[in-house]
């Protein structure tokens, strides 16, 4: 779902909050939330609010970098994307290595780098459905103006769109929603990417129907690989992000390709 | 009546001004052409005109409202905009492109039969009706900028800014759309390369060169071959074609 208002606000198809680094921010600000107890004024959401926190900086610093001349081209998010990502999964080890021992340390940075649906519990989730469900309602609202956002900013003003206003509602539902879900299973790649791809070649680009489908969709594949990942290395459990990842970056290699031809027609 | 009202518009980007002392004024139901040679400030002044670029001097009035001042739904019901065909990275179908243009009017969650009804209408309006459930992207150039005009319909704005509309169409599409522009009961406001099609369509026209406007007349005593020879260095000479009864340019180049 964060992917699709990602997309949307970006006007890219290769947008996800995982390309973008905002997963990997959401990452740092977690860990930094549980390892040094940050933001403990946030009592036991503390973790979410820390994540929350990291991707709204990683969303911020990725789009400033991308932007030239008020233009966000592919290669330019794509680069920027890689930058931020990079250097918030630095952080993110730093602070583990800095502060655990042994071979903890290698087990939680993986389960903070490649996802994991382990760690996810009932409590968890609890806080984690409340929150999807409070933007679920909020983007239910916004669903026409996505549409619109589509065209291009210059387009959508024209039909009568308060651009300033959308953005800002979308970035601050997209890191919430990013911070959350990764304080929860950590950053699982790629399916913020695939996913909306898939469902808007199923059920076309209107976010009416877009959005419920890319959810179920996506819990669809997640619980697919979810399976995968357990069964495969059983009797351990492989991390989730690497099943996804095995879907997902192909699929992303061939968007990339796709929309280079597709450059190439037009020009 | 007056529709727009432009008052000593100046707008510049990046220390370089681009138009200057703008002051013209349209009035309800004319079929206004904007023409000059490239780099003049045409689009500069249509996107000063539909909010795309805010001046950094001067005001633009629609109705006697300072557009600036309105909330982009109250400027979207007034405005409406084509530009030039523009590839969109997300397909969906012509009614959702169409329906896109009621935006402005529509509540928060769901589309009404009326929205439905204006875009169908539009659709009709511009030849398109059976086209509903095609994709967009599958479109021929043409086509695409007869759905963009449908959608600029559905807006139901009295007043239409079209940014070189017909580019890239071939000659036959460039007479459709500006005829189905021409038969709306709307104000137009359009900017044109072809001389002819601005001299057959316009009821006047603006003449623009290095961001001032330099005539403003009805085509037969605006463009004159001293004009056109001036702007673009090409010697003319203009007769009356005997099946339309408009002035037609002929173009002598001199190389």
């Amino acid at each position: 779902m964060s992917g699709i208002l990602m997309q949307a606000l970006t006007k890219n198809s290769l947008a996800d909050p995982y390309v973008l680094g905002i997963s990997s921010g959401a990452s740092a600000g977690a860990v930094c939330a549980i390892l040094f107890g940050w933001f403990s004024f946030a009592g036991n959401y503390n973790v979410m609010f820390g994540a929350t926190i990291g991707a709204v900086i990683a969303l911020v610093l990725s789009m400033k970098v991308a932007t030239i001349n008020n233009r966000i081209t592919s290669t330019q998010l794509i680069l920027a994307g890689i930058a931020v990502s990079a250097l918030f999964s630095s952080l993110t080890n730093v602070f583990i290595y800095h502060s655990k021992t042994g071979s903890d340390k290698v087990n939680t940075a993986l389960y903070w780098m490649l996802g994991s649906l382990g760690g996810a519990n009932w409590a968890k989730m609890s806080y984690g459905l409340t929150a999807f469900i409070v933007c679920s309602i909020v983007i239910g609202f916004f669903h026409k103006s996505l549409d619109v956002l589509m065209l291009g900013d210059e387009t959508a003003a024209t039909l009568g769109l308060d651009l300033r206003r959308t953005k800002t509602c979308i970035i601050i539902l997209a890191t919430v929603l990013t911070g959350t879900i990764v304080s929860i299973s950590g950053v699982i790649g790629f399916v913020g990417l695939v996913i909306p791809h898939i469902t808007r070649f199923i059920v076309g680009s209107s976010h009416r129907r877009l959005i419920p489908a890319s959810v179920l969709v996506g819990g669809l594949f997640l619980i697919v690989c979810d399976v995968i990942s357990r069964v495969i290395a059983s009797p351990q459990e492989l991390s989730i992000g690497v099943v996804t990842a095995f879907f997902g970056a192909p699929f992303f290699l061939f968007l990339i390709r796709k929309r280079k031809n597709a450059f190439r027609g037009r020009e | 009546m007056i529709k727009l009202q432009v008052e000593n518009l100046g707008f510049s980007i990046a220390g370089q001004q681009i138009i200057s002392g703008i002051n013209l004024i349209i009035n309800k139901g004319d079929f206004v052409g904007l023409v000059g040679p490239n780099g003049c400030g045409k689009s500069t002044l249509l996107k000063n005109i539909y909010r795309a670029y805010k001046p950094d001097l001067g005001a633009v009035f629609i109705d006697g409202t300072d557009i600036f001042k309105l909330p982009s739904k109250e400027a979207a019901k007034k405005l409406s905009v084509v530009v030039q065909e523009n590839n969109v990275e997300f397909d969906m179908d012509v009614l959702e492109m169409v329906m896109l243009g009621r935006f402005a009017h529509q509540k928060l969650l769901s589309s009404s039969t009326e929205d439905h009804r204006v875009a169908r209408e539009a659709l009709l309006a511009v030849g398109l009706e059976g086209y509903e459930a095609r994709s967009f992207a599958s479109l021929s150039g043409g086509e695409k900028q007869r759905v963009l005009i449908a959608r600029a319909l559905a807006q139901q704005a009295n007043f239409i800014v079209l940014d070189e509309p017909t580019n890239h169409l071939d000659v036959g599409y460039q007479y459709q759309i500006m005829s189905i522009v021409k038969k709306q009961n709307t104000t137009v406001f359009c900017s044109i390369h072809d001389l002819n099609i601005a001299a057959y369509y316009c009821d006047k026209i603006i003449v623009m060169n290095q961001g001032t406007i330099i005539g403003y007349g009805p085509p037969k005593e605006i463009l004159t071959t001293q004009l056109i020879d001036d702007l673009f260095g090409i010697s003319t000479d203009i007769i009356i074609n005997e099946t339309t009864g408009k002035m037609q340019i002929l173009f002598n180049p001199y190389l």
